[in-house]
């Protein structure tokens, strides 16, 4: 029961990190149509922005909001010099555009910073427990369930009841009608990038969090993550995407915790089969965006 | 001066001219209506006033102001809006959260609960639904949510393209009384219509569009009277 309890509390830790990445890759395809494979960049961006504020000697709790800023600012100048261009291009030439941005920045990484895995400076209390009766919740578990819940509260309210945020999901919805309404493009498309970063920057402070370090490809693996919970939730569909993440994070905790010792091995492939699995029953995802297909900009 | 002037406008769409050429205009305070069969080229014109499609050739003078390139978000800014063929509500947006959108461009704010004042006495049942999703209401209410989103930006020319389209006819009714009563309250209005019959009883004046050009114009009485309109659209009632 008490490994039940603990892996579960690990599973909406890791669940909330993917389901942030995954909202952010939702909220910029809902209004460009593009899956942005850079996103994953725009984490190791914010980990090196904590491990350089590290070095400088920082305060933690200065470091992570100008860690978020770097994403937000990266976010918006990677829209501006990158997407712009290509908005009214194929869904193709944006998502070869994505990629290329995202090998560009990694080999910037490698080559001005490090090849290889940093050491990033976290306080101590992060790696510390609290005890819940005999119940032993590690800090950085609860900070990012903390901060999911947050983030997720935040961008409800944003959506609905900020007038950017609303022209936002008419724009998801209906771009042209959006414009006719005095909406201007660049506007919502900037804004949903910002948005965009401000999840990945929080996301990049969360997973350096668990881990003490970064690296130049750090972004990869999180971002396939995210994108296969956006999958799993239904492409472009907010909803969908924390309800993809949380998912795959509870798949990924639990088979790594309840499989037996001759099934480890597996479990890679036993979770994504888990995921075909949910597919196939629901071949749009779990909860599926209205929106999916519409004309964009 | 015209408050509207399109000269000799043209759109294409790859190989296919949809607009050859139509000229029209609009005074201040007149209901003015391009009226045709499908395929005519009048959605194509109306987009084409708002930058939602590209004209090709020609220009469009908006208070004595060339506009032809603006884009659609400006013009809104200076007081033309157009509300689309097919009603295009948010469906994913309430009542509310449409109608606030529909303020969103608007150039005096000052007089926003105004235009609360004006759609809400006009369509009280959008009071009722107010925080009801848009795709829940029916064909004739997402019309008036439509119209008044449209109304929201206090508009100087306000773009109608086939309201009436699919609709129950007792509701095609209650929005032709609506259009003429917003042209009594002053707003000018440029219509589409595909229901000739209808349209010659509350508009001013008419533009007949055939194969994406003008064949016939005048005002109400004249179109009426014309053989050409009577042939083609008359004739049947
Ligand atoms: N987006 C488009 N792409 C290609 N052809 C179009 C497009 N929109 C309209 N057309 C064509 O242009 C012509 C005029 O269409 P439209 O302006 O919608 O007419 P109306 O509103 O009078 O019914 C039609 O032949 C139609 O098929
Ligand atoms: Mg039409």
């Amino acid at each position: 029961m008490e490994l039940f309890l603990q892996q579960t509390v690990n599973a909406v830790a890791l669940g909330g990190t993917y389901a942030l990445l995954a909202l952010g890759l939702a909220i910029v395809f809902s209004v460009m149509g593009m899956i942005n494979f850079a996103h994953g960049e725009l984490m190791t961006i914010s980990g090196y922005t904590l491990m350089y504020c590290g070095i400088a000697g920082v305060p933690f709790v200065i470091s992570v909001p100008l860690a978020i800023l770097a994403a937000i600012l990266a976010a918006v100048l990677m829209e501006r010099i990158a997407f712009r261009p290509v908005r009214n291009a194929s869904g193709a030439t944006m998502l070869v555009t994505s990629f290329a941005v995202a090998t560009i920045l990694q080999i910037l990484f490698q080559n001005l910073i490090a090849t290889r895995s940093k050491p990033v400076a976290l306080p101590e209390g992060l790696a510390q427990s609290v005890a819940f009766g005999d119940f032993l919740i590690g800090v950085n578990k609860l900070a990012a369930i903390g901060a999911t819940i947050v983030m997720l509260i935040f961008l409800n309210w944003f959506l609905k009841r900020t007038s950017v945020g609303i022209a936002m999901r008419a724009a998801a919805e209906d771009f042209p009608v959006a414009r006719l309404m005095g909406v201007r493009a660049n506007a919502v498309i900037a804004g949903a990038f910002a948005l965009s970063g401000l999840l990945a920057g929080v996301a990049s402070v969360l997973w350096v969090s668990q881990r003490a370090s970064v690296d130049p490809l750090m972004g990869f693996v999180p971002v396939l993550k995210a994108f296969i919970a956006s999958i799993l939730g239904g492409l472009g569909s907010l909803t969908g995407a924390v309800a993809g993440g949380f998912l795959l994070g509870f798949i990924e905790i639990y088979s790594t915790a309840f499989l037996p010792e001759s099934l480890q091995e597996f479990k890679e492939p036993i979770g994504l089969a888990v995921v075909v699995l949910v597919l196939l029953w629901r071949p749009n995802g779990l909860i599926p965006s209205a929106n999916f297909g519409t004309e964009k900009v | 001066m015209p408050l509207l002037t399109v000269s000799d406008l043209k759109v294409r769409y790859g190989p296919v001219e949809a607009v050859r050429g139509v000229s029209l205009n609009v005074e201040e305070g007149e209901l003015v209506a391009l009226l045709g069969a499908n395929g005519a080229g009048k959605s194509s014109t109306l987009n084409a006033i708002v930058s939602l499609v590209p004209a090709a050739e020609g220009s469009i003078s908006f208070r004595g102001k060339d506009v032809t390139k603006l884009p659609t978000e400006m013009l809104v800014r200076r007081g033309i809006t157009l509300c689309p063929e097919g009603r295009r509500v948010f469906s994913g947006l309430t009542v509310a959260e449409n109608l606030r959108l529909g303020s969103y461009g608007r150039a005096d704010t000052s007089t926003l609960s105004d235009s609360y004042d004006q759609v809400f006495e006009l369509f009280p049942i959008l009071k009722e639904r107010e925080h009801q999703f848009a795709g829940t209401l029916s064909g004739g209410q997402q019309q008036m949510l439509a119209i008044a989103r449209a109304l929201m930006i206090d508009p100087k020319l306000l773009l109608l393209d086939e309201p009436s389209l699919g609709l129950a006819p007792q509701i095609v009714e209650s929005i032709f009384e609506l259009i003429a009563k917003l042209r009594a309250q002053g707003i000018t209005i440029l219509l589409v219509e595909q229901n000739v019959a209808m349209s010659l009883d509350i508009i001013d004046r008419g533009y007949l569009v055939a194969g994406g050009a003008v064949v016939a114009s005048g005002t109400a009485e004249e179109l009426k009277s014309s053989n050409i309109v009577e042939e083609a659209y008359l004739g049947a009632h």
